[in-house]
């Protein structure tokens, strides 16, 4: 008998759990979306919107983006039509998932039916998928007849049109709203190859002779075998100094030399030319003793897969790329990957390359082996623009003393393996792209909602005055107007000034926020959509720290295929793709690339295994794919 | 003697089974109704649809799973693994047991036992990178063994010989092998005195009391221990695996758990593929179980269950 107590108060335990889990809660606290009823009723001609964001900025400037300065100024000071044509503000409450934890929260959210107004389609599920089962709404209607700033830019940039809209059973539909860019921008390209100025004026000599590999001309040096010169030219307050060392009083971005590379270029622009630096480099190394440094270092697992030094062998990328002709091609069983694994095992047999490169799988793509290179102990490493200059000097770390970092361009190919690699212009850099990027859904809880209102707000952020407070944040009027807590706090009380300069109206950052990227995105609309017109900032870095940031944006980034929204591919094809690619990139690639790096496999032995296993994997099938889906688009 | 009535019995101990009704209700919420996901390793499973709207796709996740490249290897090195979990894994708190019971200071014994379970309540984590660090090309372990001739290196980088496969084990057991040995000292306190008393009298010697006294009076907690040891082997441990391993060493520390790991969360989610592992893991160690339970059962006429 006990036991049939048991057993029924059991199910009696799980009949109430189900039960309740079934049982509709008070609607308000159950729906975000409806957490702000009440007050939407007290405050007249204000439509809030319960909005998931993922949190990007730094808590030190604030925790919650309803206090972001410039959302602040335009909800307080703009008003936007409605379905009834009544003007009104807009609000918003905003949910954040913890750091780390974005799609495992949007997941939860969308599974228990507790998903906001407003959903960030970065992460999580496939909006396609949200918007057949009705979780999301179509914005198509809104985008052709009520967003005329939006409509424009599609009309403007047809390339950025094409990847905005959602095929759904081969319909297509506008069902985000992502942020948009009128074009690159020296801050898109925020990192690149960053190497020792300072080492080759100390260690090196100058050249016998230039000779460009292109032209195949020859000049003589005058400076033939001599020392290099350089100095810093600028002291901290801008005025002209002459040759001084680095102290406190000097610009470290004013350094100026007159080294020139063995192909007559002042940029290291050819694989020759590294190769003549990294001679200099391990000189650099052993006249100081440095025996845990290196040459150079490497992004783990030897190539970067949107392109970077790969693309220097004439190749596009060492995955899937857009080809000259518009097509996917390839690139892991090309001639390329063959002279760039040549080209970086030599490296790596002279000892240049970093021998624990396959060990660092946890890196940041910007920031490989940071350790190292911020002690001075590395000649040429993957870094951003704040390793640039003298940004890395440190009285702590001796080997950083005289420090001076330039950034350098993808080399041209002139000395390894086939005469096809050689001397064809790379294509990217990793980070630069023209594609749209984010974006928000509305879902069906918005069906009470002034959608219009919504609409029209995204809409302004893409007018001009939207788009530049959005991308550089409040003038002097505005900030004295809001009496922004943040702005106060940071003393900046304009975040930029208009510039004419040749005839065209550029941007000029407040140097704070110029300087320090995490305040100038927290004090800037970075994270609703909105259009980003960074190339109308007006740069002010020397002439030389101009110099090093066009080098990482000398090529086009033609063949970038990571920006492409593969979700418009239906369910299943996206999965299959996925499930192909991370057979043949993270199963297959990730393990054999490093070993024919570090010689552990050769090109002579292991070759035609190497290219026949990743055909095997189907890698065909996924170009296919890409292309099939690519000109389908078109 | 007359059997209790159902009543008879609720009235008398009814204390006692409101005193289960929380464990009960702790399996049934995070054991048993969490097995309604086993659905989703049968499914398309998207997140959007849920368990009713996805489809059914019979056993196509199986299929993914097993004829991934990495499959066999993983299968081999999870075997490896747990055997070596098992033997070297499994005796270190059994001889450690046996070891702080044989102290005689009771202050140092406290000391001794305290410092040891230690490391058991530290995060995986935490325990991960403490190897990372040890194991580095500068590393404290490595400057040791560069003392004894052997090559400076990042001893987890190395795939040949399969060193990943003892580090793992010795991972696990410097984590473990003080709170495993609980169970065992409780045993060996329980032991009635009487019978060392009388074989030191006999004259013997201390390993001979340990090897007929101790031993054979632990057996019991032993195999059982044993028992569910394997049972739960499958899932022991390779958290950690998935901190500290690197392509360069698949083929030596993939196992079922960091395979399935990349294969349903590396690139994209797949929560089928996800679920149709844990599946397989879960069918694999209630086998295991079984096994051990029957042979135990059968050899020592010791049951579990």
């Amino acid at each position: 008998m006990p036991k049939r107590l048991i057993v029924s108060f059991l199910i009696c335990l799980c009949l109430a759990s189900l039960v309740s889990c079934g049982k509709p809660k008070d609607s308000a606290s159950a729906d975000p979306s409806n957490q702000n009823t009440s007050s939407n009723q007290t405050a007249q001609q204000i439509d809030t919107f319960s909005y998931w964001i993922a949190a990007v900025e730094s808590s030190e400037y604030y925790a919650n983006y309803k206090d972001n300065p410039v959302l602040n100024y335009l909800l307080n000071n703009k008003t936007f039509p409605g379905k009834d044509g009544s003007e009104g503000k807009i609000a918003f409450d905003f949910i954040q998932p913890p750091l780390g934890k974005e799609i495992d929260n949007i997941n939860m959210l969308i599974s228990t039916n507790s998903y906001p107004v407003i959903i960030d389609t970065t992460f999580g599920t496939r909006v396609e998928d949200l918007f057949s089962v009705g979780k999301v709404m179509d914005l198509t209607d809104y985008v052709n007849n009520e967003m005329p700033n939006y409509r424009k830019f599609l009309d403007e940039h047809p390339d950025q049109d094409k990847f905005s809209k959602n095929l759904v059973d081969g319909k297509e539909y506008y069902l985000s709203l992502p942020s948009g860019k009128i074009g690159n921008s020296l801050d898109d390209q925020f990192f690149g190859i960053n190497y020792r100025r300072d080492w080759i004026v100390k260690y090196g000599t100058q050249p016998s002779e230039f000779k460009d590999p292109r032209t195949g001309e020859t000049k003589p040096n005058p400076k033939a075998l001599q020392p290099f010169e350089g100095s810093f030219t600028l002291d901290i307050s801008g005025n002209p100094i002459s040759a001084a060392e680095l102290a406190d009083n000097v610009d470290g971005d004013s350094w100026v030399d007159d080294v020139v590379f063995p192909s007559g270029y002042k940029d290291p622009k050819y694989i020759s030319d590294w190769n003549w630096m990294f001679e200099i480099f391990q000189n650099a190394l052993n006249a100081q003793n440095i025996d845990d440094g290196y040459v150079l270092s490497i992004w783990y697992p030897g190539y970067i897969a949107t392109g970077d030094i790969f693309s220097s062998f004439g190749g596009r990328g060492p995955t899937w790329s857009i080809n000259p002709d518009g097509n996917v091609e390839f690139g892991a069983t090309t001639d390329s990957m063959k002279s760039y694994i040549e080209c970086f095992n030599d490296w790596w047999n002279k000892s240049w390359l970093d021998q624990r490169f396959a060990e660092r799988s946890g890196d940041v793509f910007y920031r490989v082996d940071e350790v190292t290179y911020r002690q001075g102990k590395v000649g040429l490493w993957i870094g951003s623009a704040a390793t640039l200059g003298t940004r890395l000097y440190a009285p702590e770390n001796e080997f950083t003393k005289g420090l001076v970092s330039y950034g350098a361009p993808l080399p041209i190919n002139d000395v390894y393996g086939a005469e096809e690699t050689k001397l064809k212009d790379p294509y990217t850099m990793f980070g630069s792209s023209d594609m749209l990027s984010g974006g928000i859904a509305v879902t069906d809880k918005a069906k009470d909602k002034d959608i219009l209102r919504l609409v029209k707000f995204i809409d302004y952020l893409y007018s001009e005055e939207g788009s530049l407070i959005s991308t550089f944040g409040l003038t002097k009027e505005q900030v004295a107007q809001t009496q922004d807590p943040i702005y106060a706090k940071y003393n900046v009380d304009e975040a930029y000034t208009i510039v004419e300069e040749l005839g065209q109206t550029l941007y000029l950052r407040n140097e704070l926020l110029a300087n320090d990227t995490a305040l100038s995105n927290a004090l800037t609309l970075l994270r609703i959509p909105h259009l980003a017109i960074l190339p109308k900032e007006k740069m002010q870095m020397t002439d030389t720290l101009l110099n090093s940031r066009r080098q990482w944006m000398l090529y086009s980034p033609t063949g970038f295929l990571g920006g492409m929204n593969i979700n418009q591919m239906n369910e299943e094809k996206s999965k299959e793709l996925e499930k192909i690619k991370t057979r043949i990139e993270q199963e297959y690639m990730y393990v054999n690339i490093p070993k024919f790096i570090m010689g552990k496999k050769t090109i002579a032995a292991d070759w035609d295994v190497f290219v026949s296993d990743v055909k095997k994997r189907n890698c065909d099938k996924v170009t296919e794919m890409y292309d099939t889906h690519i000109h389908g688009i078109e | 003697m007359r059997k209790m009535t159902w009543r008879e019995d609720w009235m008398r101990n009814k204390i006692v089974y409101f005193m289960m009704l929380p464990i009960i209700i702790y399996f049934i919420v995070t054991k048993y109704l969490p097995m309604f996901g086993i659905a989703m390793a049968f499914q398309n499973f998207n997140v959007v649809r849920g368990f009713f709207g996805s489809k059914f796709i019979g056993f196509e996740n199986f299929e993914v799973l097993f004829t991934g490249d990495a499959f066999p290897t993983a299968i081999r090195n999870t075997a490896v693994m747990i055997l070596m979990n098992l033997s070297i894994g499994f005796i270190a708190p059994i001889i450690f047991a046996l070891l702080i019971t044989s102290m005689r200071g009771k202050v140092a014994k406290r000391i001794c036992q305290t410092i040891c379970y230690t490391p058991n309540f530290v995060a995986a984590v935490v325990v991960a990178n403490i190897v990372i660090m040890f194991l580095a090309n500068d590393g404290a372990v490595t400057e040791l063994l560069a003392i004894f001739g052997l090559k400076r290196q990042n001893w987890l980088a190395n795939d040949n010989p399969p060193v990943f496969w003892l580090i793992n084990t010795l991972m696990g057991v410097w984590q473990g092998f003080g709170f495993g040995s609980i169970m065992y000292v409780a045993a060996i306190h329980n032991i009635n005195g009487d019978l060392h008393e009388a074989a030191a009298m006999d004259g013997a010697s201390r390993w001979q009391r340990v090897w007929r006294i101790t031993l054979p009076n632990i057996l019991p907690i032993v195999l059982m221990m044993f028992t569910i040891q394997i049972g739960f082997s499958i899932n022991m441990g390779f958290d950690k695996i998935l901190l500290i391993y690197m392509p360069q060493t698949y083929s030596v520390a993939d196992n079922l758990y960091t395979y399935t790991y990349r294969m349903a969360f590396g690139a994209s989610t797949d929560y089928g593929l996800g679920a149709a592992s844990g599946l397989f893991q879960s069918v694999i160690s209630t086998i295991l179980l079984l096994t051990s339970q029957k042979l135990s059962a059968k050899n020592n006429a010791i049951k579990l269950f």
